[in-house]
């Protein structure tokens, strides 16, 4: 390879570069929380020694809901990731595993700040189990009475939240 | 033969402004119309109504101001139609007939009137009126819900106790109790790596 080839190839790069950084479907709108709880009447510690005891706020939000009512709740995994303005993003609550997978792209803004409506698919052993388009806010998740597992039912919840502050 | 008199001089009859020889000739014809005496008798009492509440004849208000200044406008007309100043006289142009003198300046002093009335409408900021914002009236729709896999069904329902969106998946295989949570699932606070393949903007 001469010098002249060397710097087409550099010049190629640098035009890649600069394209894709000013690729406004990648700017961040947003952060997608998701967290996999299990519920049980049973044992509470069938789940395993790795998962942690829901917090408070969670467990009384969870308990308030008649239909997501149980005796205990421990949380399993979590996963936060981006929502880009134009691409989709996959969240991956137990990694490495791909047993729970929620894919979300932005789809909508209902309101200033607060709604945007987000397709959202939840993947569970490799299999597209639910799509919906549900209008998502800060403070307000979106909960999944999903699966069965362990004596008890997993609850997926995804939650948008605001930008960090270093994307802003 | 048709001796009924045509609508203008019955008119003008009526309010006694026709000719002795005409006024004698519509008389006639009246005297057999009743209905048309009494009109007039009408048209008699109003006229003696206003003469006695109105003057004959009223002077306008202001009339000297509105004389004067009709005066001066014509004398001025006819200065600029015929100067009156010989040739040769020491008195200047502007002097003579100022009002000419004006006329060229007149356009440019109303286009720079308005001008600035332009230039003072962009400065002036109009009062910050805050107006609350409208309170969503229009609930959010019920999500759509697909559920590819057979056998699987979704209930969407929004939670006021729990303060979110709720949906119930009913026939969904179980996950296999031998599943173990991974030692590496991050049951801590801060964001995983991106798993999609394009890198997270900085």
């Amino acid at each position: 390879m001469n010098r002249r080839d060397l710097i087409c190839l550099l010049l190629l790069a640098s035009c890649g570069l600069s394209s894709a950084q000013l690729d406004p479907g990648k700017d961040v709108i947003g952060m997608v929380t998701v967290t996999v709880y299990h519920a049980t009447n049973g044992d509470a510690g069938a789940a395993g020694q790795r998962a942690k005891a829901a917090s408070e706020e969670v467990v009384k939000r969870l308990a308030g809901e008649q239909k997501l009512k149980f005796a205990h709740y421990r949380e399993l995994g979590k996963d936060t990731k981006p929502l880009f303005r134009s691409y989709e993003n996959w969240a991956q609550p137990l990694p490495p595993s791909d047993e729970i997978l929620l894919r979300f792209e932005a789809q909508s803004k209902l309101s200033k700040e607060k709604r945007r409506r987000l397709d959202i698919e939840l993947w569970l052993s490799r299999k597209k189990i639910l799509k919906t388009d549900a209008a998502m806010e800060s403070g307000k998740p979106l909960l999944v009475l999903g699966p069965e597992w362990r004596g008890g039912r997993l609850i997926i919840s995804a939650e948008l939240g605001p930008i960090p502050l270093k994307d802003q | 033969m048709n001796t009924t008199p045509d609508e203008e001089r019955l008119a003008l009859w009526v309010e006694d402004e026709l000719d002795a020889t005409s006024q004698a000739a519509v008389d006639a014809w009246a005297a057999t119309q009743p209905e048309w005496l009494e009109r007039r008798e009408v048209a008699r009492q109003m006229k003696s109504i206003l003469r006695g509440s109105l003057p004959a004849a009223e002077e306008p208000p202001y009339a000297e101001f509105f004389n004067a200044r009709i005066a001066r406008e014509i004398q001025r007309e006819a200065a600029e139609v015929a100067p009156v100043t010989p040739a040769g006289s020491p008195v200047s142009p502007m002097v003579r007939a100022p009002g000419k003198t004006w006329r060229w300046f007149l356009p440019a002093t109303a286009v720079a009137g308005m001008a600035l009335c332009f230039w003072a409408g962009t400065r002036i900021t109009p009062p910050s009126v805050t107006v609350a914002a409208p309170t969503p009236l229009v609930p959010v729709p019920t999500p759509v819900l697909y559920t590819p896999e057979q056998g699987v069904k979704a209930d969407y329902f929004a939670s006021a106790s729990a303060d979110a969106m709720v949906i119930v998946l009913d026939g969904v295989a179980a996950i296999p109790d031998s599943f173990e949570v991974p030692d590496t699932a991050s049951t801590g606070g801060g964001p995983g790596a991106t798993t999609a393949d394009i890198e997270t903007p900085r």
